[in-house]
């Protein structure tokens, strides 16, 4: 029913009032109450998912409620989609790193296919073109290859890279 | 939640992020940050391998890790910049091994490549299948009947892209949903497509010849279409034709015709357009077009108003069906098309030649926002000023990343303050270019060349072309000194044979060379190839009577 809403509950024990129609956005929340016959005047706690991203998560799926749903996806059809960002999300997802990672584990909790695509898809631009090097300088990641791999590794990407 | 870095988020997330990064990248530089992603990358089984930019050396390296089985989509191509990448595949993989392939790409592909694929790939796996053949197959050859024939045993194919081919459709139902057609001779109307596809989605036909259809036919035939999106796309098309096939398929959300269509009262009108999309196609949400003719002289300004006035209506502005008309004064061009502009490749002209009129009231930044490939002729040193006022303060092509330009001796550097204006030089991946080379000209054309790589820094593949070969091969040395190294592909127009085997020569550090001609060089050219492997190049190569690509390794 139009502008029916439900409680759900961050980690951090703040409670949000949201649309039905929004929270089935996630499957995880639509099974919680429509195979688990959970009661809509209980509060649904998400134990995964703090109010700062859970916020963001409504923010994400209220502009979004209205597209028009993704095909159903098993392992076998993760097909490589389009880079392409639209605008909005592109100025959504103008956040830190932890943030994004984040948005990233609470699309995966709540199982939100268009979040889950898109803050994915945000994470690999940043990837994509860079050397090794500039990936562990962008994400703060150390370099844990011994002396030996690392000798063996440049030799195969020179002799690549010479042409 | 504590997480907040990358290299600890779970293994399916970050095998969810690599679904997402190209090929070379993941093998290069993901697989190499750290242990951890070493070990991700090496357990990932769900490869998307897209070999259409990578040079032979890398792709030589890649193969060794590809595990057949954990391969889900390939993209293989004989383009100019990897010529014979296809073949060598076949020789390096058994393709019956690639059990888990949903889909498979084969872009330039000679019919008897396309046959030994179609022949060993996993019918049962297969959803996405696109074929670009190199050359129109002959008229009843096997590829003909073997392409219909494998269709056919493909039963979970979803999605279905052929390009420049004969296609026979059979009389039965086909499961694709989405299917793209370009340049393809069929033996029956789009009357049938609809029947006998009925699983469509979307459809997408460029420059296809069919026969012709039976109106009355169509109209007691009374087919009720899925179809969802259809792309239109051809020179002189007959607007009975669009109307029929519109009237068959109720359920379109997104239509798109960019045509040179018959019946210009009908299809130039947004008062007709407006009552048959209320009539017959309620459900539709996105039109985009792209109009154009050549039009008397005496026509003015008014008419353009004339042809805007009915896309001013609440029809249109509601649906924000933004749409905008052109005429160029100097060639008599009229254009009407939506907003953005529908088409990836456009001819670009200075904005004073131009009348304009629109149904919107201000300028929007993403009207070009759809063009990948812009083409631009010399524009003179006054209507730069004059249209330099004109011009917004974004970058109107922010997209574009193919670039044609003809560079005379006239080109200015104010020329290139216009272009950076204009475009966003960041994004050009192609720089065509074709001078106007002389004695007297050389030395102003070497500067702005080297001007635009300065600024075009992410260029990786140049044409270059002169109306006086002989001196664009005097000059080449000087010109490919001033690329970066990561030009990795040169495109080149010349006159010989003599000539091919002087550039090859002179030239070891691109990763691709092709050669183009208006003379037959096959004499001379399995002589060039034996020079080439007795100098110890490793290189792979394409040819026909005026065109030679190689591809080379270390």
């Amino acid at each position: 029913m139009a502008g029916h809403k439900i409680k759900l509950q961050s980690n951090d024990g703040d409670i949000f009032d949201v649309e039905v129609e929004i929270a089935k956005l996630s499957i995880t929340i639509k099974t919680m109450l429509e195979d688990l016959s959970m009661n809509e005047e209980e509060i649904i706690p998400l134990p995964n998912i703090n109010s700062a991203i859970f916020k963001k998560v409504i923010q994400w799926t209220t502009h979004h409620k209205d597209d028009p749903p993704l095909p159903p996806e098993d392992d076998e059809n993760r097909e490589k989609n389009t880079n392409d960002i639209s605008s909005w999300d592109q100025e959504f997802l103008k956040v830190d790193q932890g943030t994004l990672f984040e948005l990233i584990l609470a699309a995966n909790y709540l199982d939100i296919k268009g979040l889950l695509d898109v803050t994915c898809t945000s994470v690999a631009n940043m990837i994509k073109g860079k050397t090794s090097e500039e990936i562990r300088q962008t994400f703060n990641i150390k370099n844990d290859f011994t002396p030996q791999e690392e000798e063996q590794i440049k030799k195969e990407n020179e002799w690549c890279e010479n042409k | 939640m504590s997480t907040s870095s990358l290299h600890v988020l779970p293994t399916e997330l970050l095998h969810r992020i690599i679904d997402y990064i190209d090929t070379e990248t993941v093998f290069f530089s993901f697989r190499n940050v750290c242990k951890h992603f070493y070990t991700i990358v090496n357990t990932y089984n769900q490869y998307q391998l897209d070999f259409r930019l990578i040079t032979k050396p890398k792709f030589c390296f890649i193969r060794h890790f590809i595990q057949p089985e954990n391969v889900i989509s390939l993209v293989l191509s004989d383009g100019h910049k990897t010529s014979g990448q296809i073949k060598l595949f076949l020789s390096l993989f058994n393709i019956s091994l690639f059990t888990r392939l949903r889909s498979l790409t084969l872009i330039q592909v000679s019919e008897s490549d396309s046959i030994v694929y179609l022949q060993h790939i996993s019918t049962c796996s297969l959803v996405s299948l696109s074929i670009d053949y190199r050359n129109m197959p002959r008229p009843i050859t096997t590829t003909d009947d073997f392409l219909s024939t494998n269709l056919e045993k493909l039963r979970n194919l979803r999605k279905f892209e052929l390009s420049v081919s004969r296609l026979t459709i059979d009389n039965m139902q086909y499961p694709i949903q989405h299917m793209k057609l370009t340049e393809c001779i069929l033996n029956k109307s789009i009357f049938d497509i609809l029947l006998h596809f009925p699983h469509l989605e979307t459809l997408m036909v460029s420059s296809i010849s069919t026969p012709n259809i039976d109106e009355n036919l169509a109209t007691t035939m009374q087919i009720k279409s899925k179809l969802k999106s259809l792309t239109v796309e051809g020179y002189s098309l007959c607007m009975n034709m669009i109307i029929s096939i519109l009237l068959c398929t109720p359920s379109l959300i997104h239509f798109k015709l960019i045509a040179w269509p018959t019946m210009p009262e009908l299809s130039w009108s947004g008062r007709w357009w407006a009552e048959f999309f209320q009539k017959n196609l309620n459900q539709l949400k996105l039109f985009e077009f792209f109009f154009n003719k050549r039009i008397d002289y005496k026509e003015t300004k008014c008419d353009i108003e004339s042809i805007i006035a009915p896309f001013r209506t609440s029809f249109w502005l509601e649906k924000q069906w933004y749409v905008a008309c052109n005429y160029y004064k100097n060639t008599h061009k009229l254009e009407l098309y939506s907003i953005p502009i529908c088409k990836s490749n456009i001819s670009y002209e200075c904005t004073t030649n131009k009348i304009s009129s629109s149904n919107l009231t201000n300028d929007v930044p993403y009207i070009m926002d759809n063009v990948r490939s812009l083409s631009l002729d010399i524009i003179q040193s006054a209507a730069i000023i004059r249209d330099n006022n004109l011009l917004s303060n974004h970058t109107l092509f922010s997209r574009v990343n193919k670039l044609t330009l003809l560079i005379t001796n006239e080109f200015s550097n104010d020329f290139i303050d216009y272009l950076l204006k204009l475009i966003d030089f960041s994004q050009l991946y192609t720089l065509s270019l074709t001078l106007d080379l002389n004695q007297q000209s050389f030395q102003n054309i070497i500067k702005i060349i080297n001007n635009l790589l300065n600024e075009a820094y992410n260029v990786q593949s140049i044409k270059l072309r002169s109306s006086r070969p002989a001196y664009l091969i005097e000059y080449l040395q000087t010109i490919c000194s001033m690329l970066s190294n990561q030009v990795k592909h040169l495109t080149v127009y010349i006159q010989d044979a003599d000539e091919m085997q002087l550039i090859l020569n002179q030239f070891e550090n691109f990763s691709s060379i092709t050669f183009h001609s208006n003379m037959y060089w096959y004499s001379k050219f399995d002589n060039i190839t034996e020079e080439l492997r007795m100098k110890g190049r490793d290189f792979i190569y394409y040819n026909n009577r005026m065109y030679a690509s190689f591809w080379f390794g270390k």
